[in-house]
Order: C-alpha cells, then sequence, then structure tokens
C-alpha cells in the first residue's frame, strides 16, 4: 500500500511541471551563471601579461633588466611582464591611463625603486624582482672590494639558496572560488527543503482539504507520509543531480574530489534538506508564508553565513560563532564538500557527514512525532 | 429494531468564546437518508468533522456502529466514506489516479481496487474523462470526482457535505440520483445542506439544527405538522373592500389575512383542503378573482416558524 | 487609492521575507565593515605593511634562527603557543592564520656552514589557493636567502641580517603613488573608500526585498480570477497597473530610505561628502530600475510563493554575480563583462567604482542612463506582453 503512495506522490510531484521545471532551472542557471562569473577568475589571473615601465637607465641598463622582467613565466607558460621603456615625466600618464603595474626607476641600479598605484599580485611580484637586483648589487660591491672572493661572491649572486621550503595545505583545486560553487550546490540541497514543506501541507487535515481527506482513511499517518517524503526526496536528489551535472560534467569544473564523494554529500545534503522542510511543515501553529518563509531564511540566510555571497563569511562565522556552523544545513554541506577538498576523506569531513545523518534523521523523527494521528482543535 | 450506525450523545465542541455544538445528540439508524439541515454556521460540518475524529471535543461522546469512534479506530473508518463541502482532490494527478488513489488508502488487493474504481467512475458517469486532469473539468464533473473519491472503498456510511453547493441542474440531479441509488444498494447516508428542496426530495429523516442545537427532529410529514401553518391559499383579485376581507378571515381554520397588491394571502391551521371554502366565501358575495391556488407549507416555513429566520438568511 | 490601499494590505502578508533581507543586507554591512574594512584600510596606504599572522615554532634556537624570529616579530603578528596540529589546520583553513613556520634543529648550523641542501629547511605550511600565504614565503625566501648569501660573501651574521633587512624590506624602495588631478587634489587608486565598499552590494539586498517579498503580493494581485472581476467592474487596466507600480515604487523606497539611513551611519566622515550623496543617487536610480524590471517578471505566471522565491533568488544572485557586486568587476573575465553589460548591476557597479576612483557627476550620468533604460526596456516588455496575454485571454 505504502509503495502505491510512493508511486502515486512520484507521479504527482512530476505532474507538478511548474516546480519541477524551476528546481531543474535553479541549479543549471545558477550553476551557469557562476561558472561564466568565477570559472576563468583563477586562471585568468594566472596567466594575464602585466606591462611595466622603465624609466631612467642607461641603455645597457634597460636591455638587462628588460631581458630580467621577460623572462619571468607564469606557471602556465606565458610570460608575466612585458617592458615599456618610457619617461619619467608620464608617472601619471602611465600609471592612471596606460594602467602599468608599476613605474620602474633604474637610474641608479644599486637603488632600484618602483612606483605603483595599487597593491596587487603583479606588483609583489615585480617587487620580489627587484629585491633580488638590490640583493646583487649589494653583492657586486662587495665582490669589487674583495677580488680574491669574487668568484665566490659571484656564484652566491646566480645560486638561490632555497631556505624556506613551501608545504600546501590547500587541496586538489586550488582555486578559492570552487567554494562559491559548494554554496551553490548547498543552496539546491536546502532548496529541497520546498518539497519536504509540501508533505506535510498534503496530509494534514488543519492545512488541506487533500489532508482532511487522507486523515479520515484508515492509513496509518506516518507511514504514509515516510512513503511521501521518500518520493519527495528522489524527485530533488534528481533535480541535485542535474545541478551537480552541469557544474562537474558541463563546465568540468574541478570540485577537488571524486565524483563519487560529490554524489554522497548531495544525497545526503537533499535528505537534511527535505527533513528540515518536513518537520517545519509540522509545527501547526504556524501558518503556511510563515513556515515558507523560515525556509527562506534556511536557504538565503543559511546560504549568505556559509559563504554563499561572501567567501570569507564561513571563517568570520567560525571566529565568532562556531555553533552556527555546525548546525546551519547550508554551512554543514559546504564543509562536506570543502573538507574533502582540503584535507581529503579525513575527521573533518566524517564530522560534517555524520552531523548531517544525525539532523536528518532528528528533523523527520521529530516531523514524525508530531504527525502522530490527532484530532485538532480547530481546522 | 434496525441497526443504529450513528449515535452522537450530549456533544459540546467550543472555539474560545463560541459554542460551536450544544448539548448535541442524535441517532442515525442502518439504511436512513438522514438529513443536517441548518443555515450556514449552525453547526453541521463540526458535527460532521467531530464524527470523522478530525476535530477534538470538549464533551459528549460518538458511537459508530455500536463502538466507541476515537481517531485511532482504523476499522472503523474503513466502513465510513467522506464526500467534503470542498472539493479535495490532487490537481497534478489524472480521475483516474485520484480515485484509484483515494481508494488504495483502505482497499489493499489490487483486482478489488480496480473493479471498485472502475465502479465509481461509472457510477458518477465520468467514463469520458478519466484520462482528464481535474483544471480541466468543469465545476460540476468536479465535485461527481470529489464524490467518487470518497465512495469507492463501497462503505457502509456515506457523508456528504453539502455536495451540490455551486453545482449546474443537470450535475445536481445526477448527483442526487446518486445518493438514492446508494442508499438502494445498503449504505447509509448522511446528507447535510441548506436547500431543503433536496432535503424534501431525498432524506427520511431531517434534522433540524442551529447554533450548535437540536431544534427538530423527523420526518418531512411530521416536521411539517409541528408548526401551525398547515395551508396557505392565495387569490389574485382587484379591489377587496375591508368588509369582504374580515369575512374571509372568519372562515374556519383561517388564523391570518393579508392583501396587498392586489393578492389575497390566506393562512390556514389544520386541514388541507381550505381552498374550497375561499373559493365559496368570493362566489357567495359576488366577487371576482384573477386566479387562486394553494400552497402547503416548506421546510423552509418550518424553520422560519421555529428559530424566526429564513435558511438562507446568511448565504 | 482603493487599489493602492489595497495592495499594501496584500503587501503586509509577504512582509516576513522582506524583513529577512533586510536583516541580511543590515548583517553584509556590519560584516563588511568588521571584516574588510577595519581589518585592511590600513594595510592599503603603505605597500608591504601588512602584518600577517604566523604560528611559529623554532626547535632550531641557534643565532640564526634567533634573527629570523626577530624579524619575523618585527614585521608580522607572531602566535609561537602550541597547539595541536588539528587546531593549527582549522586555523590556516579559515584563514586565521597566514602560515604555519616551522624553523627544524640544525637549521641554523647547516645555515652557517653553508652545507643546507643537507639540511632541513624552514617549513612554511600555507592554503596555496589564498595568495597571502605564497606572498609571505616570496618575503621569507628573500630575507633569508639575502641574509645567507651577504654572510657568506664575508659579512659579519648581524651585519648580513640587518642589511638583508634593509635591501629586502620593499617598503624601502615602493612606493604608492596618488594620482594628481587637474584640480591638484590627489586621488588614491589602491583604498577604497568605506563607500565603495558598503555601497556595492546593497543592489543584491533591494533586488531580494523587491523580488522575495513584493513580487509575491502582485503576482497575487494579478491573479487572473481577481483581474476578471476588476476588468468587469470597467476599473481601467492602466490605472491599476500604474497605481500598483506607484505602490511598489513606494514600498521599495522605503527598503532604500533604511539603507541611506544605515549607511550614513556606517561612512562615518564619508557621509553627506559629494560622492556618498552620488552613490545615493546611484542606488536610487537602481532602486526605480528594479521595480520596473519586475514588471517583466511579473508576467511569467508563477502559481505558488515558492517559485516567486526561487525566481527571485535566481534573477538577484544571477545578477549579483554577472555584474561584479559580490565579484569585483576587474576580477571578472572580458566574456562574463560582455555579458554583465547588459545588466544593471553592471552599471551601478561601475558607477560604484567611477564615483570610488573621485569621478564627478557628469562621468558617472551614461551609467545612471542606462541602469535606468534597462528598467524602461523591461517595462516596455513586461507591459507588452500583458497586454498580449490578455487579449489571448
Amino acid at each position: 500500500m505504502y509503495f502505491r503512495v510512493f508511486v502515486y506522490r512520484i507521479k504527482k510531484n512530476l505532474r507538478d511541471r511548474e516546480l519541477i521545471l524551476w528546481s531543474l532551472l535553479f541549479p543549471i542557471v545558477l550553476g551557469t551563471l557562476f561558472y561564466m562569473a568565477l570559472g576563468s577568475i583563477y586562471k585568468n589571473a594566472a596567466v594575464e601579461t602585466k606591462s611595466v615601465a622603465l624609466v631612467g637607465g642607461t641603455e645597457a641598463n634597460t636591455e638587462f633588466v628588460k631581458t630580467t622582467l621577460e623572462g619571468i613565466k607564469s606557471s602556465e607558460g606565458t610570460a608575466m611582464f612585458e617592458v615599456i621603456v618610457a619617461d619619467a615625466a608620464d608617472e601619471q600618464k602611465l600609471l592612471f591611463k596606460d594602467e602599468v603595474a608599476g613605474v620602474m626607476d633604474i637610474s641608479d641600479m644599486s637603488d632600484i625603486r618602483l612606483h605603483i598605484a595599487k597593491d596587487e599580485v603583479a606588483q609583489n611580484v615585480l617587487a620580489h624582482v627587484i629585491g633580488i637586483f638590490r640583493r646583487n648589487a649589494v653583492l657586486m660591491q662587495k665582490a669589487a672590494a674583495d677580488p680574491a672572493s669574487a668568484l665566490k661572491i659571484m656564484n652566491l649572486m646566480t645560486e638561490d639558496t632555497e631556505l624556506v621550503k613551501q608545504v600546501n595545505a590547500a587541496g586538489e583545486n586550488k582555486d578559492p572560488y570552487v567554494s562559491f560553487m559548494y554554496a551553490l550546490l548547498a543552496m539546491v540541497c536546502v532548496m529541497a527543503s520546498n518539497a519536504g514543506l509540501q508533505v506535510p501541507i498534503d496530509s494534514q487535515a488543519n492545512i488541506s482539504t487533500q489532508g482532511a481527506r487522507v486523515s479520515i482513511t484508515p492509513v496509518n499517518h506516518r507511514m504514509y507520509e515516510l512513503a511521501s517524503l521518500l518520493a519527495a526526496f528522489v524527485i530533488q536528489v534528481v533535480c541535485t543531480m542535474v545541478g551537480l551535472f552541469m557544474i562537474v560534467g558541463v563546465y568540468k569544473v574541478n570540485m577537488g574530489c571524486s565524483i563519487g564523494f560529490l554524489i554522497l554529500i548531495c544525497i545526503l545534503g537533499t535528505m537534511l534538506g527535505c527533513s528540515l522542510g518536513f518537520m517545519l511543515g509540522h509545527v501547526s501553529k504556524l501558518s503556511k508564508s510563515s513556515k515558507e518563509a523560515i525556509l527562506l531564511l534556511f536557504v538565503t540566510f543559511g546560504g549568505f553565513l556559509a559563504g554563499l555571497m561572501f567567501d570569507r563569511m564561513k571563517m568570520i562565522v567560525e571566529m565568532y560563532c562556531p555553533i552556527i556552523n555546525r548546525i546551519n544545513p547550508s554551512a554543514l554541506i559546504h564543509d562536506a564538500f570543502y573538507s574533502l577538498n582540503i584535507f581529503g576523506v579525513g575527521e573533518r569531513f566524517y564530522r560534517s557527514m555524520i552531523t548531517m545523518v544525525v539532523m536528518t534523521i532528528v528533523f523527520t523523527t521529530i516531523g514524525l512525532v508530531m504527525s502522530r494521528r490527532r484530532s485538532y482543535a480547530s481546522i | 429494531m434496525a441497526e443504529t450506525v450513528v449515535k452522537i450523545t450530549n456533544l459540546v465542541k467550543r472555539y474560545k468564546e463560541l459554542i460551536a455544538l450544544d448539548n448535541f445528540s442524535m441517532e442515525i439508524q442502518k439504511g436512513e437518508v438522514f438529513g443536517l439541515l441548518g443555515p450556514n454556521g449552525s453547526g453541521k460540518t463540526t458535527t460532521i468533522n467531530c464524527l470523522l475524529t478530525l476535530l477534538s471535543y470538549d464533551n459528549g461522546e460518538i458511537e459508530l456502529f455500536g463502538e466507541k469512534m476515537t481517531s485511532k479506530r482504523s476499522d472503523l473508518k474503513v466502513r465510513i466514506g467522506v464526500v467534503p463541502q470542498q472539493v479535495a482532490v490532487f490537481d497534478e494527478l489524472t480521475v483516474y489516479d485520484n480515485i484509484d488513489f483515494f481508494c488504495g488508502l483502505y482497499i489493499k488487493d489490487k483486482e478489488t481496487r480496480k473493479k471498485y474504481v472502475e465502479d465509481a467512475i461509472e457510477f458518477v458517469g465520468l467514463q469520458e474523462f478519466k484520462k482528464f486532469y481535474p483544471k480541466k473539468l468543469s465545476g460540476g464533473l468536479l465535485r461527481r470526482l470529489n464524490i467518487a473519491c470518497g465512495i469507492a472503498h463501497k462503505p457502509e456510511l456515506i457523508i456528504f457535505d453539502e455536495p451540490t453547493v455551486a453545482v449546474d441542474p443537470q450535475s445536481r440531479n445526477r448527483i442526487l440520483e446518486g445518493i438514492s441509488r446508494l442508499n438502494e444498494q445498503g449504505a447509509t447516508i448522511i446528507y447535510t445542506t441548506h436547500y431543503m428542496e433536496e432535503v424534501e426530495q431525498l432524506c427520511s429523516r431531517i434534522l433540524i439544527m442551529d447554533h450548535g442545537k437540536k431544534i427538530a427532529i423527523g420526518t418531512k410529514d411530521e416536521l411539517k405538522g409541528m408548526i401551525k401553518n398547515t395551508e396557505s391559499v392565495i387569490v389574485n383579485a382587484h379591489g377587496l373592500t375591508q368588509d369582504f376581507i374580515e369575512k374571509v378571515r372568519a372562515l374556519n381554520h383561517v388564523y391570518d389575512v393579508s392583501y396587498r397588491d392586489d393578492t389575497l394571502t390566506v393562512k390556514c391551521s389544520g386541514g388541507k383542503h381550505n381552498i374550497v371554502h375561499v373559493v365559496d366565501c368570493f362566489a357567495d358575495n359576488e366577487v371576482k378573482y384573477q386566479q387562486i391556488y394553494s400552497i402547503l407549507p416548506t421546510l423552509n416555513e418550518v424553520f422560519l416558524e421555529i428559530t424566526g429566520k429564513q435558511l438562507r438568511d446568511n448565504e | 487609492m482603493q487599489v493602492f490601499k489595497m495592495f499594501f494590505k496584500i503587501q503586509k502578508k509577504y512582509m516576513i521575507p522582506a524583513i529577512i533581507f533586510f536583516a541580511m543586507g543590515i548583517l553584509m554591512i556590519v560584516v563588511n565593515y568588521e571584516f574588510l574594512i577595519k581589518n585592511s584600510t590600513s594595510s592599503m596606504k603603505d605597500f608591504q605593511t601588512m602584518k600577517m599572522p604566523i604560528h611559529l615554532t623554532d626547535e632550531d634556537h641557534s643565532t640564526v634562527s634567533d634573527y629570523f624570529v626577530d624579524y619575523l616579530k618585527k614585521y608580522h603578528n607572531v602566535d609561537d603557543k602550541t597547539y595541536t596540529k588539528d587546531v593549527l589546520t582549522d586555523r590556516l583553513y579559515y584563514e586565521d592564520i597566514s602560515s604555519i613556520i616551522t624553523i627544524p634543529a640544525g637549521f641554523g648550523e647547516a645555515f652557517l656552514s653553508g652545507e643546507t641542501g643537507e639540511c632541513p629547511q624552514i617549513q612554511s605550511v600555507v592554503d596555496e589557493g589564498i595568495a597571502h600565504g605564497q606572498m609571505l614565503n616570496l618575503e621569507l625566501q628573500s630575507y633569508l636567502s639575502s641574509m645567507y648569501a651577504f654572510y657568506h660573501s664575508g659579512m659579519e651574521l648581524s651585519e648580513a641580517a640587518a642589511k638583508a633587512e634593509e635591501t629586502q624590506r620593499s617598503e624601502n624602495y615602493v612606493t604608492i603613488v596618488d594620482e594628481i588631478k587637474e584640480d591638484g587634489t590627489t586621488q588614491s587608486h589602491n583604498t577604497q573608500s568605506v563607500g565603495g565598499i558598503l555601497f556595492l552590494f546593497i543592489p543584491y539586498v533591494i533586488m531580494s526585498c523587491v523580488f522575495g517579498s513584493l513580487l509575491s503580493a502582485v503576482l497575487s494581485f494579478n491573479e487572473t480570477e481577481k483581474k476578471k472581476r476588476e476588468n468587469a467592474s470597467g476599473y481601467a487596466t492602466w490605472k491599476r497597473s500604474l497605481i500598483l507600480a506607484f505602490g511598489s515604487l513606494v514600498f521599495a523606497l522605503f527598503f532604500f530610505l533604511m539603507y541611506v539611513v544605515v549607511l550614513a551611519i556606517f561612512c562615518g566622515s564619508e557621509a553627506f561628502t559629494k560622492m556618498w550623496f552620488l552613490m545615493v543617487l546611484n542606488l536610487l536610480v537602481y532602486t526605480i530600475a528594479t521595480v520596473m524590471m519586475m514588471a517583466f517578471i511579473a508576467v511569467i505566471p508563477l502559481r505558488a510563493s515558492v517559485l516567486s522565491s526561487i525566481v527571485s533568488t535566481v534573477v538577484s544572485l544571477g545578477f549579483a554575480f554577472l555584474g561584479g557586486i559580490f565579484v569585483p568587476l576587474s576580477q571578472l573575465g572580458e566574456g562574463v563583462k560582455a555579458i554583465g553589460r547588459f545588466l544593471p548591476t553592471y552599471w551601478y557597479a561601475t558607477a560604484v567604482d567611477a564615483l570610488d576612483k573621485g569621478k564627478g557627476f557628469t562621468d558617472v550620468l551614461p551609467y545612471y542612463g542606462i541602469q535606468l533604460l534597462f528598467g524602461a526596456a523591461c517595462l516596455a516588455i513586461g507591459m507588452a506582453l500583458s497586454k498580449a496575454s490578455e487579449r489571448a485571454h
């Protein structure tokens, strides 16, 4: 009997074309927009060639610095800088009209100066290169003063002793913007709460006429609701998967973990979303519009706290009120993706997953307890 | 003696200050078509909802088929069918699927259910609309679907809560005929409405209620017998004199005479053939008239006389 | 008047979403003010004076490591307390620290002997996805390798350390230049005004308020049944639409004003300056354009309020990301900007950016115009579509 309820609820949900259409469009459209807006930032930042102006140098010095700068390649193999030779008097024009990354004054090779308009990655790289010039200038003076050690000193100039070893703590995908994709998928999962909310609406006598009709049948109310919830979940999980497929399959976004884990997180996340709506639907004191507003709070505000709009938001919450990150469904789902990317399968990932499962069970149980067959004071 | 299907004793239901049911009692026997008559807000639907355990109540007892009815009595619920006032079907399921879905909540066996669903569709005459979605149905057809969903599992007690509100005459007749047929097939019917014509046509026994109280109960003839007026004679005549009107007033059984806009209304109590005496009176006094006819009292008049207000007051 | 009153009665029912979005906007302002503005303004004025939070473990305790630790403590915020590995990883993960630095035992000895190839190097754990940690490593490598080279070129260790600090600290040779305007005033391109940051994302919350709450009310008003009843009443459709639009505008302007008050408080000394007023005007223009946009969206036949919340989320988030609201326009690719140019958010953000760079009213006037033009186009399409659908009925 309950299998039939499940099948009919699937049928009913599928027929609700508007809801299905928008539930599908939501992840597809936003996934596309996010990909368009964020997908290329990280890659572009690495390959963009910036121009640098050299002023005040002798021909030989200019040529030397130019060769050095133009020899700097990004990890993708493109040149980081393109050098133009200019006049120091044009500094304002160069910086604010032509928007060069910096103006290098090389009139004194032992004291190279850099003028910049803003402090960004390219300027930092330039400053580092100048640091090497400045170091070598000191060494040159030293070598001139002490011809006996000149050879040894010259060797010191060319060898760059690696004294600091950088260890990466970032995960498989270093692109920080992928965090927005995690937040988006988390939002899609939590959005499933709307489908969960519909279950009690269709089965409670004090909310809908259909609910009244179901309430007077001899059917076990809790089993009926569970079958309906399962049907809602199946439909929603398909919608979430479509979103995931768009992001991973079509746009080839590197989510930093294997597809199996991504699917698992999406399934648990959608379950959590559905059960949240299911529980809320049973709070009989609230009107339907208040319930929808509360879900909106979870979806949008929860998404905001999980970093949907500002990626650092979750960290700020973690610093000042970490408990919110432990119970905010969006933050939990986001954290599952993030921890998997950064730390791989481990304690943190398990903590997120287990919390999600426990919350799903708690929400569903609360809903079922509240749905015990009862008579209403008024309908 | 017939089996008692419904027994409500001293039912009290309060909504904060408002008393919706005030020590309300009634008994319905097997095989009856029981009419529950009253204006809007009189407590009809509240009674039904208490009976179905959808509403909790403050005091009183409800027994169905001789057993106490509670929200957990699945065995009793299987024997009841309800056609609610508002259409309660899923817009996203077809006519067939809706009936099959609700029937399936009662009947587990697939073959039996299939047959029952077909029977219900045939019963309400929706064979041609099986694959239609509710949104494509007219108001009358939608009401019929609503009925089919309530009766498909062949219940012993069927409750119709104003099933003909906003229905075209053709569908209304079909619905009323259907209810009679269900009764003939053995179902006990509770029929709530504020249309007395329907009650007069259908019901074997009628209960009139107002303000949550039982006002009168009986067959329609019994109810009509409860009031003073047994017949009204209406005469269209021009220029009647006060003298003549007084003569009419003096006739046997006449208790009230009024003359307005060339129409004389003569109200009589006792006897059914008072028109003869009025005709005689006109002939004896050589007064001419255009038309004369007699009206027997309706339930509305019964209601008016008992409560002092029209049944459709609040409509 | 009847329609106007009725509209506000319906609108009241949809106030909760509006309040949620409004509160979210306020929180966004507070968060940005507390975490982006307060923490970063000092670092923007001078090059590389940003003190980075570092966790340090010195297992070496040699003269070399002492010089290095002194350097770190002088220029950065060093935390050398002992934590578990998990806590440290967590702090790195949430950018609470930029790097976890460990100076291994024997480092100083190897440094002095010149045999660094064989002994452990200083380990710096950073999140390579975040630029701060990598820049820090670049700086530390410059300092240490210079000190190394100077020492091995014959300097005393103390002299080598001092010279390395002198030559490698970039504030000694990098200058941030301000733009000198024609009127002789200067304008920094490296600092963002408080208004430039705070005004930027208000369109998102205005859009969410308007679409998440107002749209539901308008949709409820537009339900065909009600429309039919009104059509029968002989109330002119255009008049009704006009009053509805006016009601929506009044509602949206209420939120606009609330935000202006909040922004005036947070902008502090920047408030009520010419730039601030132009930013307020920019926001006003955007608010009006958003209300006009709604006329177009309201034509989509949305049955349930759930759907209107989905649609409003898609539109407001989409517009925000493509228009440079949450991710600065300067970071967006050319392709995205090409699409963004068709959205009012893009021109809003462009105007904020221009005003932030000291541009005046005449410079941003075209941006205001494009926003309004976009709104007007939506309004026209919306009205045409609703006319067409009315005829179809």
